[in-house]
């Protein structure tokens, strides 16, 4: 059977939404596990007056994600309410709109 | 820094009350203004779903309200303050919550309930599954988990508004006389008289504003305590990265600082003259041999009179020469915060911590010191595991899908998940940031934690000459167990009066019926809840726990798989409900029990079972999943024409 566009939209940015999740993932793990378990006291690496790991571990990825998330929603995920309403009056105009109380 | 201490003693809380009063009044006001605007619509779409008109700021702040429960605004302080720095990485999945709890669900699912007309899960789990024993699992699932879950949080709600007002004098007295009240009625004269009143307070003023306003009156109080909560914790984080005199200084401090001991103490009074009574967060300085100990009580001391001691007062053992002369320089020339020499001390007890002791550094480094496991707070598989648990726990709560089936437009939905990467990254790095650094300006509160909040806000408030803000910034976990409460109560109602009673006993239910049953069935939960919460289980924090695991469970993988999978059918989703729930519920058994047996009694040292390092909620979601997809393929697929309306 042929998918609505719209729902074949969703699927699409499911997936760029799973991709992004996983990169985010990988390097906050990553970064911390290498630096932040690790960490040399007696030397003190810092940054901004922060551990180095929080910053590259936690803060800039924190950071890299709000961007993405914020890419994600103004520009890959599509405004098609018009194209779904359209599929939605389709739909009842070929009775395949079903009932339910 | 400067060398003064800054953190003597009780500090006033009139200004604490006057925003509390003005808070309450604000809120009231807002169910007020719901209710008018309710008497012009269609009442059971906009009691329960807000006419589904939500922009995306009221989107936004409600959705990031109904998240943050009282846990975030007591318990998360306490742990960033008990571990240090590590607690970011424990937090850190919330970097991705934006992302995947907006956008794993939010599209889909909105348009299935416009489309399906639904105005609760169960309800649109009916309408994409066509099958009426879905819609029952999910309401008796939906209502006894949230149920459990609402009566910590009430409890909670108790407990913050006592905090805020324990130093209030009318406050005192009332509690008095409401003592006296009820000390003859039987099932509640054994009750802390000042924990019951908050309780009624707290319970009267939500139950009310629910109950009268729906969901239009939360999502308007939502936005008043996103408001509240995100300015509070931004004042809050500038005024303490001041007062620890910049991060560079914090970070070079923290690196000296060694886990304190946690000691018990016995009082008694050498000259035997009257009772006495020594505040809380009193310094002890004790001799011994050639070393000077510092110790800081953590809980109020009541000393008898005939000589006898005091009973067993939690206590810290300041450790390390470096914290130990920086504390004893704070204090000196303030002999009001320090323990006269007229009262004796016997140390009973002082534990190091099991992982991290003695240890510099403990707090700006992984795994954190944990005063339970010698391998550290957060070995990096728990910081993976937790990492997932934020993430899908968060995406899988049901007080989040009603919200994602609230917004008017998927432009609201994109501008909603860019306002709340401003507002989790705010809130809640700033969190960890405020009380990392917050232990150099509250020392040695490691017996009560829970406090460092109030205490905190308290201190640098006051250090800064603004005490009226204090109030604000206690008002932040006050509006967080509000908002967590309002939304599960109208979730629950919703379910009984749609799903239960129009859909199983009465289809043609006329709208005065309705408008009546949702205001008894809101109002009585909301009653039945508090009376519950009068003598609350001990295990209050693994309630909790359990609860917003075991929703997860239930919910994530039936519904994710509902609406992005054609073939997925009425078998399936029941399988992947029950199979959750008892993934979940299993792995808590075996744990319990399997400590029980080992000789362990105390419940906090009891942990479910966890493969792999992964929580209970990992596996239950993974389970449902599972089990979800095994079902659907080896039944019948569902009818064609739910297939083609819906996808």
């Amino acid at each position: 059977m042929r998918y609505s566009p719209t729902f074949t939209q969703a699927v699409r940015e499911l997936i760029v939404l799973v991709g992004g999740w996983l990169f985010f993932t990988a390097w906050t793990m990553i970064v911390c596990g290498w630096l932040a378990y690790d960490y040399d006291v007696a030397s003190l690496p810092t940054v901004m007056g922060l551990p180095h790991w929080i910053v590259w571990g936690i803060m800039v990825p924190w950071i890299a994600s709000g961007l993405y998330t914020i890419w994600f929603a103004l520009f890959f995920i599509k405004d098609d309410d018009e194209e779904f309403a359209r599929e939605k009056l389709g739909s009842v105009a070929d009775g395949s709109e079903g009932s339910h109380e | 820094m400067s060398d003064s201490l800054l953190v003597l003693a009780a500090v006033s809380s009139t200004e604490a009350l006057i925003t509390f009063i003005l808070y309450s009044t604000a809120v009231l006001g807002l169910a007020l203004a719901s209710h008018y605007v309710l008497s012009k619509t269609n009442f059971m779409a906009d009691y329960f779903l807000g006419s589904r008109g939500l922009g995306p700021w009221a989107f936004m702040l409600t959705f990031a309200a109904t998240s943050a429960s009282a846990g975030s605004f007591a318990g998360f302080p306490a742990l960033v303050y008990a571990h240090g720095w590590i607690v970011a990485l424990w937090i850190a999945g919330y970097m991705t919550v934006p992302l995947v709890s907006m956008g794993l669900l939010g599209k889909r699912i909105n348009r299935v309930a416009r489309q399906a007309e639904s105005i609760t899960l169960p309800d649109l789990m009916y309408a994409r599954l066509g099958n009426r024993a879905v819609s029952i699992v999910a309401t008796i699932l939906l209502v006894s988990l949230l149920s459990l879950f609402l009566v910590p949080q009430f409890k909670l709600g108790s407990i913050i508004l006592l905090e805020l007002l324990a130093n209030v004098k009318i406050w005192q007295q009332t509690v008095l006389a409401f003592g006296d009240l009820t000390s003859g009625i039987p099932l509640i004269a054994h009750v802390d008289p000042g924990y019951l009143l908050g309780l009624f307070i707290f319970s009267l003023t939500v139950v009310a504003y629910t109950s009268v306003g729906g969901f239009r009156a939360v999502v308007w109080t939502d936005m008043l305590q996103g408001i509240v909560m995100f300015f509070g914790v931004i004042a809050l984080l500038i005024l303490v990265i001041v007062q620890v005199g910049g991060l560079g200084n914090a970070t070079r401090t923290l690196a000296e600082i060694t886990p304190p001991h946690l000691a018990q103490l016995e009082l008694r009074a050498v000259d035997d003259s009257a009772p006495r009574f020594i505040p809380s967060e009193t310094w002890i300085t004790l001799a011994d041999e050639d070393e000077e100990r510092l110790f800081r009580i953590n809980e109020a001391a009541r000393i008898p009179a005939d000589g006898q001691p005091s009973s067993r007062i939690k206590a810290v053992e300041i450790r390390g020469d470096f914290e130990k002369d920086m504390r004893l320089k704070q204090i000196a020339g303030t002999p009001e915060v320090i323990l006269p020499d007229t009262i004796a001390v016997e140390v009973l007890e002082s534990k190091s911590y099991r992982g991290g002791a003695d240890q510099k550094g403990a707090y700006i480094m992984a795994p954190g010191p944990s005063e339970n496991s010698e391998a550290g707070f957060l070995p990096l598989t728990l910081a993976f595991s937790f990492f997932l648990f934020w993430t899908f726990g968060g995406a899988g709560q049901p007080g989040n899908k009603v919200r994602l089936m609230a917004f008017d437009s998927t432009k609201t939905l994109k501008k909603a998940m860019a306002l709340l990467v401003v507002y989790y990254g705010g809130i809640y790095f700033s969190l960890v940031v405020i009380f990392s650094v917050g232990r150099i300006l509250v020392p040695a509160l490691d017996q009560t934690p829970d406090r460092i909040m109030p205490v905190l806000s308290m201190t640098v408030a006051n250090n800064a000459g603004i005490p009226w803000l204090a109030g604000i910034l206690i008002a932040a976990p006050f509006a967080a167990a509000m908002s967590t409460v309002d939304s599960l109560m109208l979730m629950i109602s919703s379910s009984l009066v749609r799903d239960v009673y129009q859909r199983e006993f009465n289809p043609g239910v006329s709208e005065k019926t309705t408008k009546t049953l949702s205001y008894v069935c809101t109002a009585g939960i909301g009653v039945l809840v508090m009376l519950a919460a009068i003598n609350p289980p001990r295990f209050l924090q693994v309630v909790i726990i359990l609860a917003a695991g075991a929703l997860a469970s239930v919910f994530l993988m039936p519904i994710f798989l509902a609406l992005f999978w054609p073939r997925f059918n009425a078998a399936g989703a029941i399988a992947g409900m029950l199979g959750g729930l008892a993934v979940c519920l299993l792995l808590y058994i075996i744990g319990y029990v399997s400590a029980y047996l080992g000789g362990v009694t105390s419940l906090s040292a009891m942990s479910p079972l966890k493969p792999l390092g992964f929580d209970p909620m990992v596996w239950g979601i993974l389970g449902s999943g599972t089990i979800a997809a095994i079902a659907t393929l080896v039944t019948p697929p569902p009818p064609q024409e739910i297939v083609r309306k819906f996808f």
